[in-house]
């Protein structure tokens, strides 16, 4: 049977092997139907509606905006319109009462700046005059307003009497707003004592330092530090979400998902290992939905953590904005080997999902690595650069070496580089300059190189590659044919070892023919290590080709008895290819040819 | 039918339009995405969520030549992955939508195992998605093209090594003893 026959075959069997469906239920059918059909007559009406609100809303705005600026005319005088700078006092009934507030005071200012630069505490995360673990973070929210500076620096402090045991700043801006300041106990500096009482004041500073103005506030309570509490203290946020963008895999595009990093700070202490978790949750009246990913941390700390997750599309608006009711999370869960079970160490108290309790441990995630893409540019001295992006999501280790070669000829390395990259998953671009020093006819020549790509992970080598095409190789002339390429692959076989050989040809048949076919044979003879002699057939087949240019590809096989056999083989292999065309009047005739013996 | 393109186009306004598109297609839909994932309750939900989101992306929906079904195909391809990844949530995601034991799973429930479907399963997902889809879906190179976002020269490529591989993984399967071993598993 010929190759082509035994496709044709091939096809038809799968053609059969078609596995039988069910039809759909009427009844769900229509109902589907039903419920299409009333969404987009609500569609409809949701579009009436809008239309509608938009002219009222003009019609408010014709109206509002003279009646407004009445208003202001009749508050002339007043410094302010009530309502735009919150009182501290009334900003969160529920958040805690200062026990002692020494008032805004206001240093090296005159007369009437004074007091104009504002700040209050909103509320902190935990509740003043709790006592808290020796890890434990302090995160206060600080509302502000800024009147004699675009700019000022927000600095935190924890005191204990006079002495200053830890502090943070934030560069806040904008003429009123709120900043969130975190005080990791981690990083304080070591009291005496088991107990200590802490203090938190407030500064806002002028950052060019061209007026000396510093107000500060001293909220009294504070908390104590319980130092001898247990140092298994972790904590977890997310300090960034990435704008969402449209996910590729393979280089396809997926329009319906996006991809969106969340970048995740951790402290894990008294624990060797956790397990960082971190997605999405959304919920409606309909029900809920979400997704994570999990990445193993170990103890320390990380601040750039980062992990990628996929969500639908159907979560974010027009504008790229997640929709109402969508959140993301992050949790650190620690497997507690006497309760044989998931525990969650961070927040301390949160649900566990199902997905999440039926993880199998010891917990082991396969590490990720491949190559996407690989795409010839030029940099800007016009030489070639073969940019290869690559994606990885690494879960075994907390880091790992990447490197990649690109690789021509004889194991000829054009290119390499190679970096470490930190545990999580995500993808990255490496642009590889090619040898300046070859002669890019040598490309042009042969123009199939292999872009080889390991990610090194403790003992672990994960490997993958991709053939790429030089694409300034020259086109092949008309009515020619020739050889632009090969893989070899070579396995081990219970007898010895196989290669399996793919030829990359290039043709380009006229139009002085309606159509054509290439022919392709190879045999091989050489010594094998064991001093017999070896030879015979490597392989042969046809393929029908149209007018034009266009790359074939020829695969064959041969086995023998060892490595150094198979390269003798393949160095002796003589590989033959024709070229026939068929003119109009119905002759074939041979059009061109190219002989090569060995492989390189 | 009327032209397609022309019934897309009124499909965005008219409910009729639409429902016209629905009845030509629910069925094949259906019966990838049976296919697909082998349980029929998946099926369904999968269904409707793909009309959902095609009447909600009709807007942004361009014609190109292909017919509207490579669209819907393309829909229900990513509702099927979306289906995995919040089922496997802690398994990697990138290109492994239909991992080798839910394959086996699914052939597992075909009443028809023939060597051909074990060697489907075995083979890489980019290859037996490329087969399914046009050997299963009888979709055409640019139907295809559109369903996986590449062009059709890359959907004739692709269809050959992975017929290439297919017939590789067959004559490796004639060689094996114990075929059916994987079904035990």
């Amino acid at each position: 049977m010929s190759i082509q026959d035994e496709y044709k075959d091939l096809e038809s069997r799968l053609r059969q092997s078609k596995p039988q469906t069910e039809p759909l239920p009427p009844a769900f059918k229509r109902q589907v139907r039903h419920e299409l059909m009333e969404q987009m007559t609500m569609n409809d009406y949701r579009f009436s509606f809008r239309k509608l609100s938009m002219a009222l809303g003009g019609l408010i705005l014709l109206i509002g905006i003279p009646v407004f600026f009445w208003l202001a005319q009749m508050s002339i005088g007043s410094a302010n319109f009530p309502g735009t700078e919150p009182d501290p006092s009334q900003l969160d009934p529920s958040r805690p009462t200062p026990t002692r507030v020494m008032g805004i005071v206001s240093e090296g200012v005159e007369g009437s700046e004074q007091n104009l630069d504002r700040f209050w505490l909103i509320s902190t995360d935990i509740s003043q005059g709790e006592t808290i673990g020796r890890y434990g973070t302090i995160n206060v929210t600080v509302g502000y307003k800024l009147v004699t500076v675009q700019e000022a620096e927000l600095i935190v402090k924890l005191v204990e009497g006079p002495q200053e045991l830890l502090s943070a700043n934030k560069m806040v801006s904008g003429a009123i707003g709120t900043a969130v300041v975190s005080l990791p106990l981690a990083d304080l500096e070591e009291p005496e004592g088991n107990l200590v009482t802490l203090e938190l004041n407030l500064m806002v500073e002028n950052p060019d330092h061209s007026t000396t103005k510093r107000v500060y506030q001293d909220f009294g309570a504070g908390w104590t530090v319980d130092l001898t509490a247990e140092p298994a203290m972790t904590t977890a946020e997310i300090v960034r979400i990435s704008k969402p963008s449209l996910v590729e895999i393979d280089g396809v595009v997926d329009e319906f998902v996006y991809d969106i990093e969340l970048t995740i700070a951790y402290t894990l202490s008294g624990y060797d290992q956790a397990l960082l978790v971190a997605g999405y949750e959304y919920s409606d009246a309909n029900g809920s939905a979400g997704g994570y990913e999990v990445i193993v941390v170990s103890a320390g700390s990380g601040d750039n953590v980062p992990i990628r997750l996929r969500v639908d599309r159907s979560f974010f608006n027009e504008r790229g904005e997640t929709i109402e009711g969508v959140n993301f999370f992050v949790r650190l869960n620690h497997y507690d080997e006497t309760a044989a079970e998931w525990v969650n160490l961070y927040p301390g108290d949160a649900d566990l999902t199902d997905g999440e309790r039926s993880i199998p441990y010891p917990y082991h995630l396969q590490d990720v690595f491949y190559v996407e893409s690989a795409a010839w540019g030029e940099d800007a001295a016009g030489q070639p650069i073969l940019n290869v992006r690559m994606s990885y999501n690494l879960t075994s280790q907390p880091t790992a070496e990447i490197e990649v070669k690109v690789i021509w000829v004889e194991d000829l390395v054009l290119a390499s580089d190679s970096l470490g990259v930190e545990a999580g998953n995500g993808s990255l671009t490496i642009p590889l300059a090619i040898d300046p020093t070859l002669d890019p006819l040598f490309l042009a020549d042969i123009p199939l190189v292999m872009v080889s790509a390991v990610m090194t992970v403790g003992e672990v080598v994960i490997e993958d590659g991709q053939s790429v095409v030089y694409q300034g190789a020259s086109e092949t002339a008309e009515n020619e044919i020739q050889i632009i390429g090969y893989e070899v692959v070579t396995r081990t076989t219970e007898s010895g070892v196989a290669a399996d050989i793919t030829l990359f040809v290039g043709y380009n048949l006229s139009s002085d023919y309606s159509s054509g076919r290439i022919t392709f044979s190879s045999q091989y003879s050489a010594a094998t290590q064991g001093g017999g002699g070896g030879s015979g057939g490597g392989g042969g087949s046809e393929k029908a080709v149209s007018p034009g240019s266009g790359t074939a590809e020829f695969d064959f096989s041969f086995e023998t008895t060892s490595w150094a056999a198979a390269r003798q083989w393949l160095d002796s292999m003589s590989t033959s290819l024709l070229l026939f065309g068929d003119t109009t009047s119905g002759e074939e005739v041979l059009v061109a040819e190219v002989t090569k013996i060995g492989i390189d | 039918m009327e032209n397609e393109a022309q019934l897309v186009q009124r499909a965005r306004h008219d409910p009729q339009a639409f429902a016209a598109l629905y009845d030509h297609y629910v069925e094949r839909i259906y019966a990838y995405v049976q296919r697909e994932t082998g349980d029929r309750a998946v099926a369904q939900d999968i269904v409707s969520a793909t009309f959902e989101k095609a009447l909600k992306n009709l807007p942004r929906y361009e014609w190109r030549g292909v017919s509207f079904g490579a669209w819907l195909y393309k829909i229900a391809r990513s509702e099927i992955a979306l289906h995995y990844r919040r089922q496997k949530r802690f398994l990697p995601l990138v290109g492994r939508f239909l991992s080798p034991q839910r394959v086996e799973a699914t052939v597992q429930q075909w009443e028809q195992v023939d060597e051909v479907q074990i060697a489907l399963s075995r083979l890489p997902e980019r290859d037996r998605e490329v087969l399914r889809l046009s050997f299963f879906e009888e979709l055409s190179h640019e139907e295809i093209g559109e369903v996986l976002n590449c062009s059709s020269r890359n959907v004739a490529v692709r269809l050959h090594r992975a017929l290439k591989r297919l017939r590789k993984q067959l004559a490796k399967q004639a060689q094996e003893v114990v075929v059916y071993d994987v079904y035990s598993r």
